[in-house]
């Protein structure tokens, strides 16, 4: 074979390689993108309940309950609601009319219940995630002056 | 309303870099010398002036209002000053002309003063930014009486040293960017311009790898989740520069040695200098949503965004023109050192364009749909941990193999009596713990192997005539410093254990063979803030070890709540206690992590580093 139908079939190699290599990296990765809801986003196009997602908004007041250690609360963005159960140790700064982000699964009964497996809150009472904000923004609901 | 000195300092400032860049291109370099010292002397008034404000709590600076307050204590008063945007771009920037003077008056090399007229510009920009969007300067119409505070969480040593370490670290590859664009001018990248800039680097490489130590240390102990690396965009922002500019300290060895791998090289140095500004960038302009975002106005990010362009942009349209006239001299068979600092070089970069996808991919996606989106750590894992094998590999290879040409047999004959030892090894840890820590196991036996020959190699050197040179020595550290980590960070993920339970007082918890008694709880007040803090007994088999006091603490002046982790340290393992924040008294929620290997993490940097900074401060060309 001559060396230049060698280094032909290296280069054919290599690229095959990388191509493999791209699609299991490009496939890992959209299995791992989290999506990102508000709750009208839920009540108008609800993901299965197989993905995991995040869901955003205000802790409703009045809604936290505390059961041994379950908790459930509910979050808005002042149009609609999204019943939310947690299990396990809260984080600081989970206050009722705190802006949060949740992490989990729709309940596969009720597309208006949501597991919670992660709460992210901000170490910052003034910090509002922006998605929260923006979604906010969306429903004619945000303060000019409400810090983000 | 009236400016502040310090705004007048910036002006001055900005007169001043632009001197030195003008006089450098015009060839006045008595004046570029000139200009850096004065910059820099006037930086450091004004860092000291801000810094000052901070420790007398003078409230008429708005960002002294803004984030201090009397009450908090000094060290975090002086460390507040960084710990706001603001004056963490004044840090960044004092920190600029800092390196630029220790270059100007320690460096030998012919082109410096060309070199001073780019970093010039380079601050000038940062400066510009400063002064129009992020002044730390501006005043309040009155002075108020007390300040807003800082955030609880900053309160830390690891956290105020972590800025300062890591910008060192970044400002250090400026002046690889800096060589970069002189070199790409002047038609001069080879030996003697490697070794003129590979100290530096080195030296840089070190506080930027002890600057993440310390991030991941502080969210270690604060963040009361038991786990040191969170792939968060933040955390990520600041991996990527190290990725890079560990592939090109490696290259630049080449470039040193022999000459080769020049446009890889020059590619790289604007690369990583690129990196770092873009890591800066995505923290300060609160484009990510994750743990420390904090600046908040669109029009910073915009500015800042330019002036990221202007250097990228700027810099890769030089290399366009200039890189193919630069001669690529690198001969080497595919069995040799360079060959294998070839393929780490591929492996590295490959690394940090994972990492890149997965931070930025997220942002691109919201700007150019307006999904919002994050990427799980899931993925960094699945596909950044294997690839770390064959670098461990790498690294030991590297180290044996010759320069130029060496031979499969030679390289056999060193590997092979402990390859063998190492895949008993990798099968006795892969019977033992099951397929499914394959991952783990691996690591281990290549960083066992990577140990095993620091040590042979290190012992073989300093029985020769020459004895152990500092260059070997700090191979041979930073070497083994990776496996060290590698090591630690296996055991970590092999052997952590995490536990929750519901405790009321005098219950008891078993983690490991530890037992864990909830003795105590009460509220004191301390300086700034009201904690309430519990007592836990540690005991093992019947002896009583230590009582471990986690706390939930409100911050007074702002109501800010943090919990405060408390950790039992042993030679080899991590014992964690973090209580939930609820207001209820009669039973908490705990979380008690057993963490194998963690402080070895932190000990494997700090070896790495010394390795770094010995070659920096050892390999000076004289």
């Amino acid at each position: 074979m001559k060396p230049k139908t060698r280094r032909l079939w290296w280069v054919l190699l290599a690229l095959c390689c990388m191509a493999v290599g791209i699609s299991i990296i490009l496939s890992v990765f959209r299995d791992n993108l989290v999506f990102f809801f508000s709750p009208t986003e839920l009540a108008v196009n609800a993901p299965s309940p197989e993905r995991k997602i995040r869901v955003g908004g205000l802790i409703k007041q009045g809604s936290m309950i505390k059961e041994g250690s379950q908790l459930s609360f509910v979050l808005t963005d002042m149009e609609n609601d999204i019943q939310v159960i947690y299990e396990g140790v809260v984080p600081p700064m989970f206050r009722e009319g705190q802006g949060i982000v949740a992490e989990g699964n729709i309940d596969p009964a009720s597309p208006v219940l949501f597991h919670a497996e992660t709460l992210l809150t901000k170490h910052d009472e003034n910090y509002m995630p922006p998605e929260v904000a923006d979604s906010l923004k969306k429903t004619g609901h945000w303060k000019e002056g409400d810090a983000p | 309303m009236s400016m502040d000195i310090g705004d007048i300092g910036l002006l001055l400032l900005l007169g001043l870099l632009c001197l030195q860049t003008l006089s450098a291109s015009l060839r006045m370099y008595r004046w570029t010398q000139i200009a850096t010292t004065l910059a820099f002397i006037t930086g450091t008034c004004l860092f000291l002036r801000l810094i000052y404000a901070y420790v007398v709590s003078d409230f008429l600076l708005i960002n002294v209002f803004e984030n201090s307050h009397s009450a908090k204590p000094l060290l975090y008063k002086i460390s507040g000053t960084w710990g706001n945007h603001e004056g963490s771009m004044l840090l960044f920037l004092w920190l600029l002309l800092t390196i630029t003077a220790l270059f100007a008056h320690f460096s030998h090399s012919k082109d410096k003063s060309a070199v001073l007229g780019v970093q010039g510009g380079l601050a000038f920009l940062i400066t510009l930014y400063i002064f129009f969007t992020s002044s730390p300067f501006l005043l309040m119409s009155e002075r108020p009486q007390e300040g807003m505070g800082l955030n609880p969480l900053l309160q830390d040593v690891g956290l105020a040293m972590h800025p300062p370490m890591l910008y060192i670290g970044y400002v250090g590859w400026s002046l690889a960017f800096s060589f970069a664009v002189v070199g790409l001018l002047k038609g001069s990248i080879n030996r003697t311009w490697a070794e003129h800039l590979l100290p530096w680097l080195r030296a840089s490489w070190a506080f930027l790898g002890i600057g993440i130590m310390l991030g991941s240390w502080w969210a270690y102990r604060e963040l009361g989740w038991g786990g040191f690396w969170f792939w968060d965009p933040v955390e990520n922002s600041s991996l990527l520069p190290w990725l890079s500019g560990t592939a090109l300290l490696h290259s630049l060895s080449v470039t040193k040695k022999q000459g080769g791998f020049q446009r890889w090289t020059v590619l790289l140095c604007i690369l990583s200098f690129t990196l770092s500004l873009t890591g800066f960038f995505l923290v300060r302009s609160g484009v990510l949503t994750s743990v420390h975002s904090f600046a908040s106005d669109p029009g910073r990010g915009m500015f800042m965004l330019a002036i990221i362009a202007i250097i990228s942009v700027g810099s890769l349209t030089l290399y366009a023109i200039k890189a193919p006239k630069l001669e690529n001299s690198a001969v080497f068979s595919p069995i040799s050192r360079e060959s294998s600092l070839f393929w780490q070089n591929i492996l590295m970069m490959t690394l940090c364009g994972l990492v890149f996808l997965g931070t930025i991919y997220p942002i691109i996606l919201e700007v150019m749909q307006d999904t919002r989106v994050s990427v799980g750590a899931p993925f960094f894992q699945a596909t950044f941990l294997p690839l770390t094998l064959p670098i461990l590999l790498l690294a030991t290879l590297g180290m044996l193999l010759r320069w130029k040409k060496d031979t499969a047999k030679r390289l056999a004959k060193q590997i092979q009596p402990n390859a063998i030892a190492m895949l008993c090894i990798a099968a006795a840890l892969l019977l033992h713990l099951g397929g499914s820590f394959w991952l783990p196991a691996l690591a281990t036996a290549l960083a066992l192997l990577l140990l095993w020959h620091c040590i042979r190699l290190a012992r073989q050197q300093y029985q020769t005539a020459t004895g152990l040179t500092s260059a070997f020595l700090s191979m041979v550290l930073a070497h083994g410093g990776l496996a060290i980590v590698s090591i630690a960070i296996a055991c970590y993920a092999v052997g952590n254990v995490e536990k929750e339970a519901v405790m009321k007082l005098q219950d008891t918890a078993e983690i490991a063979d530890y037992t864990i008694r909830f003795e105590d709880i009460h509220i004191t007040k301390q300086q700034n803030y009201l904690t309430r803090t519990a007592a836990f007994v540690i005991q093992q088999g019947d002896a009583t070890l230590i009582t471990l006091h986690p706390e939930n603490r409100i911050y007074l002046s702002s109501g800010k709540r943090t919990t405060e982790a408390a950790i039992y340290y042993t030679l080899t393992h991590d014992l964690y206690i973090a209580m939930s924040d609820t207001d209820q008294e009669e039973a908490l929620l705990v979380r008690v992590y057993y963490n194998p290997g963690v402080s070895w993490i932190w000990i494997g940097v700090l070896v790495m580093a010394s390795g770094a900074l010995l070659a920096a401060f050892k390999g000076r060309k004289r």
